[in-house]
């Protein structure tokens, strides 16, 4: 079945009150998220390699419908740590998966270049299965092999900085983050990040000043990091937001990294598993969590 | 007289300057072209589409208004520092500088001048460069002052020709500059001002979407209630990255930064994205969800705005759509409008 036969036909069966896809932005290569809601509408619906917004956190902009979401494997991963945090009811969701083989890298295709994204070539669910309801594509896509799913280069650029020492490490960052604007398109895509209210606007007690300056603003990346830290899925979807290309994900993979050496934990990979800051095993050792 | 500056002999007029002057100038920073206070002459480029716009310069992100030390039963305030340089900025791009005027009305408007921001105004001057090739995201030529060729607003527009980049003198201070820098420049010939012309018209052809602004105003006159937001706001994230690197968008924020015995009033940034955009002391917002403070940045741009200074708050530049985490286009949202 295509997408739009699919979603038509959860619309007309009204097994969801809406579908959460792609639709056609102002050109080719860039696709928008789009919620539809009668039958009528699914012709708008695509999908192609230029789809790269994660859209699991959009459940949370309709909670308390039955929902259909078209998810690629990366999402799914995001999806399922929503539904562990019981933000979202597992009952409530469709969840049609796409096979994808990879998106474009962004960078690349806003200079005509045709290019994969670093974290596709190392993907390692570009047919998911598990806890899907549909899925849709081509099932035949070439798997990459066990060797490949470590991204080496990336990790030996964490290495890299792990031996700096904490001051030239500091001086990394600064160097990173004095260009951030402070326009939080990094938290506002994150499928972990949903607080009612964000430390950085909370004036009582105010936690971070308003001012932009590499030390306020990584305050503020720091604090967020913390805050996802083992849910993060390192999905990637705040490296992509940042208008100002700013490497997040050199902390969104020390997260996943960290969480695997410390807990044996990899968020999103199943959806009954806990997050390990959620949950305490007795005889577990507490100074993990320091 | 005409002139041209040859592309490699930018370098040597930013350094025969830089005494004088606080350069803003488009550098790269990780590979993307920013807009910074810049030290170092060799890393600037010229004819380059910033990711944020040089408004910053006279109206920074964050500034401070004043100092203070909190001593017994009094406070002291604390003098800043200005500095008495004057500002170059190099490499606008005419729709940027078509922002300054915009801006120059709105910092001067019902008898109230900002002394902050008219402080770095005044001393500035704006070099800009005219489009020939403007990108898909263009849309100034549906905004009356805007033109991928816009004298508005600049001292100096540049134009890339065979020889370098032909100098368009536009306002005193701009000749006064050019007087500046004269050693640096070679003659123009007569006929350069021609081909400035042909390029005019084929740069302006080139940029295909259009908006209509007045249809639009009628129909944002309208939906203000329509159930049209409801779906046009689903995919905003309510970031605020269009904001940001908008050239027209002035919203600030108020805010003392306290330490124990000293500290600072600040003027930042703000959005209508945000959700504390509009939070009242008792915790009452009427923005209340995302789909109000969407449909705000609209409002403001292309019905307030219009209403209070009878332009639209808006140069076309095109900065939102390509800065838009999940590719909001201004000229899809204002067309559908209903």
């Amino acid at each position: 079945m295509t997408i739009q036969e699919t979603a038509q036909n959860l619309l007309t069966e009204k097994k969801v009150d809406c579908i959460i896809g792609y639709e056609q932005g102002f050109d080719d290569v860039h696709p928008m998220p789009c919620i539809i809601f009668s039958p009528d509408s699914v012709k708008k619906l695509i999908f192609n390699s230029n789809c790269f917004h994660n859209l699991s956190k959009y459940v949370l902009k309709v909670r308390g419908k039955k929902i259909g979401i078209f998810v690629k494997g990366c999402d799914l991963f995001s999806l399922r740590e929503i539904i562990k945090e019981h933000q979202v009811n597992r009952e409530d969701l469709i969840i049609i998966a796409l096979t994808c083989d990879g998106i474009k890298d962004r960078q690349a295709v806003k200079q005509n270049e045709d290019k994969l994204a670093a974290k596709c070539k190392h993907c390692g669910v570009k047919i998911p299965k598990e806890d899907v309801d549909y899925i849709i594509g081509n099932e035949k896509i070439k798997q990459i092999t066990q060797e490949e799913l470590a991204d080496k280069e990336l990790l030996a650029k964490l290495e890299e900085l792990e031996k700096l020492t904490p001051g030239k490490r500091l001086e990394f960052w600064k160097k990173q983050f004095e260009k951030c604007i402070r326009c939080y398109a990094c938290r506002e895509v994150c499928p972990a990040c949903y607080c009612p209210e964000c430390f950085a606007e909370c004036t009582q007690p105010k936690w971070i000043n308003t001012n932009v300056s590499p030390m306020e603003n990584i305050m503020f990346h720091l604090i967020r990091t913390q805050h996802v830290f083992g849910r993060c899925t390192d999905c990637r979807a705040c490296e992509l937001a940042c208008p100002v290309g700013i490497p997040l994900s050199l902390i969104t993979a020390n997260s996943l990294k960290m969480a695997k050496e410390l807990f044996d934990y990899v968020p999103g990979a199943d959806i009954t598993t806990l997050p390990p800051l959620e949950t305490f095993k007795p005889g577990e050792e507490f100074d993990k969590m320091l | 007289m005409n002139y041209i500056i040859e592309k490699n002999q930018v370098k040597t007029l930013l350094d025969k300057i830089s005494a004088g002057y606080e350069i803003f100038a488009p550098v790269l920073h990780n590979g993307l072209p920013v807009f910074e206070h810049i030290t170092e002459t060799d890393k600037v480029l010229s004819d380059v589409y910033t990711v944020n716009s040089p408004k910053g310069v006279v109206f920074p992100q964050t500034e401070v208004l004043l100092k203070f030390n909190l001593a017994k039963n009094k406070v002291d305030l604390k003098e800043l520092e200005e500095s008495n340089k004057k500002i170059l900025i190099w490499g606008a791009r005419a729709c940027d500088a078509v922002a300054f005027e915009i801006l120059d009305k709105l910092f001067n408007w019902a008898n109230y001048k900002d002394e902050f921001y008219f402080n770095k105004r005044d001393k500035a001057t704006i070099i800009s460069f005219s489009c020939i090739n403007p990108p898909d995201s263009c849309f100034c030529t549906s905004i009356e002052k805007g033109h991928p060729f816009s004298k508005q607003g600049s001292d100096l527009l540049l134009t890339e020709v065979q020889d370098g980049y032909y100098i368009q003198q536009i306002t005193k201070k701009g000749e006064e500059f050019l007087n500046e820098i004269k050693s640096v420049l070679k003659p123009a010939s007569a006929d350069v001002e021609k081909e400035i012309e042909k390029l005019a018209k084929e740069a302006e052809n080139k940029i295909k979407r259009k908006i209509n602004t007045k249809e639009i105003k009628s129909k944002l006159d309208v939906s203000f209630e329509s159930k049209y937001w409801d779906e046009a706001s689903f995919p905003c994230v309510n970031c605020g990255a269009c904001t940001y690197v908008c050239p027209t968008c002035y919203c600030f924020d108020i805010a003392d930064n306290l330490a124990k015995t000293s500290g600072e009033r600040v003027k930042t940034w703000d959005s209508c994205m945000f959700a504390n955009f509009t939070k009242m002391g008792g915790g009452v917002n009427p923005r209340i969800d995302p789909k109000r403070r969407f449909r705000q940045r609209f409002n403001h741009k292309f019905k307030y705005f219009v209403e209070n200074m009878g332009e639209p708050l808006c140069t076309g530049c095109g900065r939102c759509i390509k800065s838009c985490p999940v590719g909001i286009d201004i000229r899809k949202v204002l067309t559908e409008a209903q």
